[in-house]
C-alpha cells in the first residue's frame, strides 16, 4: 500500500476534486479518496506497479501532477561472495523482502550472456518459503566458479539478484593453518627452552627449589609451619 | 601448602596462559554461532538443531570438570592444558570435513567440548597455586579473558567465513585453538611435592584412594555446600538475560545493528569491570568479607534483571547493558575466587571439577526456561522478572548463609587457638593435616595479610613478612 498526500496552502478550499488515471498496461489500480478539508489523500492499492501518473483537476482548472515511481521490489542477493570448496555442496540464497514475486528463475552467466539453468542432478532448487529461493549446487567443481542470478518475476516486471560463487581448493586455507601451528609450535619451544635455561641458572646460582628437603632441622619445622 | 605462593614474578605469565585459555574457553562457544546460518543451509536443518553444537559443547566443557580434576590431581595442570589444546585442534579441524549435523556434534560438542573443559579448570586451578595475596586480582584478570575474546573471535570468525567459507573456518581455528598448548606450555609446575610424613598419620589412612583423586569428602564441606548451592541457582537466571538481550532490543523495534551493538557495550563494561573487581577484592576491606561482595554482585545483577522491564527505548536499554556488564563482571571475576576461598587452594582441584558439573545442568536449563516464558507469554519481562528473582534469591542465600558461615569459622577458630595454646606445652610443632581445617587456616591466612598474624608465633611471624615480599 503506497500513499501520497498533498496539503493545499493554508486557507484554500478543495471545492470538488476529479482525479484521473492514465491506463496502465497490465492492471488499474484502484484509488480511495478521502479528503479533509485543505488536503487529499490518494491511496494506491496494488502492489508492483512500475509508475503511476496522477493528474489532480479542480473545479478551478488549476492540475497538480504527480509523477509517483514505484520500483519493482529489489531482489536481495549477496554483496560479498559465497565461499566454497571442490567437492563440497553450497547453497544460494535470494530473498525478496516485503513483496512475494510470482516465480523464479535462476540463471548462470559469463559475462553479459546468460544461460537458463540446465536442470540436472547437481542443481536442487528450494522454495519452501515463496519469498526465499534456495538453489543448492553439488559436487562443485572449479568451474562453477562464476555469478549466479536469481530473477524474480512479478505481476509488472522482473527484477534480478546477484550471488557469485568462489571457489576454493584445500590448499587456500591450509596456508594460513601451517603459519598459525608453527608459531604455536615455536612459542612452546621458546618457552620450555626458557624454562629449562632459568633452572639451569638457579642451580648454578646455589639456591636450590626443594627447600623442604634440607636437612636444617629448625629450617624444616618452620617450613612445614608456614601454611599459607 | 607447603610452599609460599609467589604472588608475582612468573605467576604473571601463568596469569596470561589462563586468559588465553579461559577466554577460549567461554567465548569460543559463542563465537561459532556466526557460521550457524550456512551450515544449517548445507545439512538441510532447523535453527534449533544446529544451536545444539553451542550447548553441547558448553555442556561438555563444564561436565567435563570432574574428568578435568582428577587428570589435574594427577598429572598437574601443564599437561592437562596441553593435552587439552590438541583435543580441540583435532576436534576443530575434524570438523572441517562433517559431512552431517552429527559428526559436528561430535566433532565440535564434545571433542573441542571437552578440550576445552581440560582448559578451562585446570587454568583456573593453578592460578590458586600461584597466588595467594593477590590471587582476587589475578582471578579478575584471568576471567577478563572471555570478553577479551569473544571481542576479538566475533570479527575474526567473520572475516575467516567471508574469505574460506565455513569448513576453511573451522580448520583455521583448529590451528588457532593449538594456542591453548602455548598457555599451558606456560603453567609451569609448581610446589606440592608429595610430603611422605603427612600420609602417616591417622587421618590421612581414613581417605580413600579415590579421594586422592576428586574428593568427594567435600560434600560434607559446609562452605563448599553453601556456594554449590548458591551458585546452582544463580545459574538458572545467569545466561538467558544475554541470550534474549538482541532479540529483546529487536522485539522493541530496534534496528539490528544497535541491538548488536548493545552486547558490545556489555562486553567492554565487563571486559573493564572484571580486573576492577579483582583489585577491589582484593583490597583489606573486601577480601575478608568477599563472600558479601559475592553475594552483592549476584543480587545488583538480580536487580538490574529486575527493572530492565522498565526501560523502553534504546537509551534504558543501553543504561541497563552498562550496568548489566558490570554484574555480570563482578560475579565472573569472584566466581573462582570465592570457591578459592571456601575449600582452600588443596581442596580447590577436586571442588571446581563437582561445581561444574552440577552447574552443568542448570545452565543449560536457563535460557530454555526463559525461551519458553517468552514463548507463552508473548512478553520478554516474565522472564527478566524471572531471571532477576532467581539471582536476588540466590544473592540473598549466599549472604544470609555466609553470615552464619563466617560465624561458624570464627568460633571454631577460637576453639582451635584454645587447643593449640593448651598443646603448646606438649608439642613444638603442630603438624597440619587436612580434612576441615586447611580452609580455615587459610582462612585466617586470607585476612589482612598486610599486618603480622597475630595468632602465629614471633618466630614466624617474621618467616612469614618475611617471605610474603616476593
Amino acid at each position: 500500500l503506497n500513499s501520497l498526500c498533498s496539503r493545499c496552502p493554508a486557507g484554500y478550499q478543495l471545492p470538488a476534486v476529479q482525479v484521473s488515471l492514465l491506463p496502465l498496461p497490465c492492471a488499474t489500480p484502484s484509488l480511495s479518496l478521502g479528503a479533509a478539508p485543505g488536503s487529499l489523500l490518494l491511496a494506491v492499492q496494488e502492489m508492483g506497479l512500475n509508475f503511476i501518473n496522477i493528474s489532480v483537476k479542480t473545479l478551478r482548472a488549476n492540475i497538480v501532477n504527480f509523477l509517483y515511481l514505484f520500483l519493482v521490489p529489489q531482489i536481495e542477493g549477496k554483496e560479498h561472495h559465497v565461499v566454497s570448496y571442490v567437492g563440497d555442496s553450497v547453497v544460494l540464497v535470494c530473498k525478496s523482502l516485503k513483496y512475494i514475486p510470482i516465480n523464479w528463475i535462476w540463471y548462470m552467466g559469463n559475462g553479459s550472456d546468460q544461460v537458463r539453468f540446465p536442470f540436472t542432478d547437481k542443481y536442487i532448487v528450494d522454495e519452501k518459503y515463496a519469498n526465499i529461493t534456495k538453489l543448492k549446487i553439488l559436487k562443485i567443481s572449479e568451474k562453477d566458479d562464476r555469478s549466479y542470478w536469481c530473477q524474480a518475476v512479478f505481476k509488472l516486471g522482473e527484477s534480478k539478484g546477484k550471488v557469485s560463487l568462489k571457489v576454493l581448493t584445500y590448499m587456500t586455507p591450509l596456508k594460513p593453518f601451517l603459519v598459525i601451528a608453527a608459531e604455536v609450535i615455536i612459542l612452546v619451544a621458546i618457552i620450555f627452552l626458557y624454562e629449562m635455561y632459568s633452572k639451569k641458572k638457579q642451580m648454578h646460582a646455589g639456591t636450590i627449589s626443594f627447600k623442604s628437603e634440607d636437612s636444617n632441622g629448625v629450617e624444616n619445622s618452620t617450613t612445614r609451619h608456614r601454611k599459607v | 601448602f607447603a610452599y609460599t605462593p609467589p604472588d608475582g614474578g612468573w605467576g604473571w605469565a601463568v596469569v596470561f596462559g589462563a586468559f588465553i585459555s579461559i577466554g577460549f574457553s567461554y567465548a569460543f562457544p559463542k563465537a561459532i554461532a556466526i557460521f550457524f546460518k550456512e551450515i544449517q543451509d548445507v545439512f538441510g536443518t532447523s535453527y534449533s538443531e544446529i544451536a545444539w553444537v553451542s550447548s553441547i559443547m558448553l555442556a561438555t566443557t563444564y561436565g567435563g570438570g570432574p574428568i578435568s580434576s582428577i587428570l589435574v590431581n594427577r598429572f598437574g595442570s601443564r599437561p592437562v592444558v596441553i593435552f587439552g589444546g590438541l583435543l580441540c585442534g583435532i576436534g576443530m579441524i575434524s570438523a572441517a570435513f562433517c559431512t552431517s549435523i552429527l559428526q559436528l556434534y561430535i566433532c565440535v560438542g564434545v571433542i573441542s567440548g571437552f578440550g576445552l573443559a581440560l582448559n578451562l579448570q585446570p587454568s583456573v586451578i593453578i592460578i590458586g597455586k600461584y597466588f595467594l595475596k593477590r590471587r582476587p586480582i589475578a582471578n579478575g584478570l584471568a576471567m577478563a579473558g572471555s570478553p577479551v575474546m569473544l571481542f576479538t573471535l566475533a570479527p575474526l570468525n567473520q572475516f575467516l567465513f567471508d574469505n574460506f567459507g565455513w569448513r576453511g573456518s573451522f580448520f583455521i581455528l583448529g590451528a588457532i585453538l593449538l594456542n591453548c598448548c602455548v598457555a599451558g606450555a606456560l603453567f609451569r609446575p609448581i610446589g606440592m611435592a608429595a610430603d611422605p610424613v603427612r600420609k602417616q598419620t591417622v587421618k590421612q589412612a581414613e581417605k580413600t584412594k579415590f579421594n586422592k583423586y576428586l574428593d568427594f569428602s567435600l560434600f560434607k564441606h559446609r562452605g563448599f555446600l553453601i556456594y554449590l548451592i548458591g551458585n546452582v541457582l544463580m545459574f538458572l537466571g545467569f545466561f538467558a538475560p544475554i541470550v534474549f538481550l538482541a532479540p529483546y532490543a529487536k522485539h522493541l523495534g530496534i534496528d539490528e545493528y544497535s541491538a548488536a551493538f548493545l552486547l558490545s557495550i556489555l562486553a567492554i563494561v565487563d571486559m573493564i569491570a572484571r580486573p576492577t573487581t579483582g583489585i577491589i577484592a582484593n583490597s583489606k576491606w573486601v577480601r575478608p568479607k568477599i563472600q558479601y561482595f559475592f553475594s552483592f554482585s549476584i543480587a545488583f545483577n538480580g536487580a538490574c534483571h529486575l527493572l530492565c522491564p522498565l526501560a523502553t527505548g534504546y537509551t534504558g536499554l543501553v543504561v541497563y547493558s552498562v550496568f548489566f556488564g558490570l554484574g555480570f563482571g563482578m560475579v565472573c571475576a569472584m566466581l573462582f575466587e570465592t570457591l578459592m576461598d571456601l575449600v582452600g587452594a588443596v581442596r580447590f582441584t577436586s571442588a571446581v571439577g563437582l561445581v561444574t558439573i552440577v552447574e552443568c545442568c542448570t545452565i543449560l536449563l536457563g535460557p530454555p526456561i526463559g525461551g519458553t516464558l517468552i514463548d507463552t507469554f508473548g512478553d520478554y519481562k516474565y522472564m527478566f522478572i524471572k531471571c532477576g528473582a532467581v539471582m536476588v534469591l540466590a544473592g540473598a542465600f549466599l549472604f544470609i548463609m555466609n553470615y552464619y558461615n563466617y560465624r561458624m569459622l570464627a568460633k571454631e577458630e577460637r576453639e582451635r587457638i584454645a587447643t593449640e595454646e593448651t598443646m603448646k606445652d606438649n608439642k613444638h610443632i603442630r603438624t597440619e593435616t587436612e580434612d576441615g581445617n586447611i580452609w580455615a587456616k587459610e582462612k585466617m591466612q586470607d585476612g589482612p595479610e598486610v599486618e603480622p598474624l597475630t595468632d602465629e608465633k614471633e618466630g614466624l611471624k617474621k618467616e612469614v613478612n618475611g617471605k610474603s615480599e616476593v
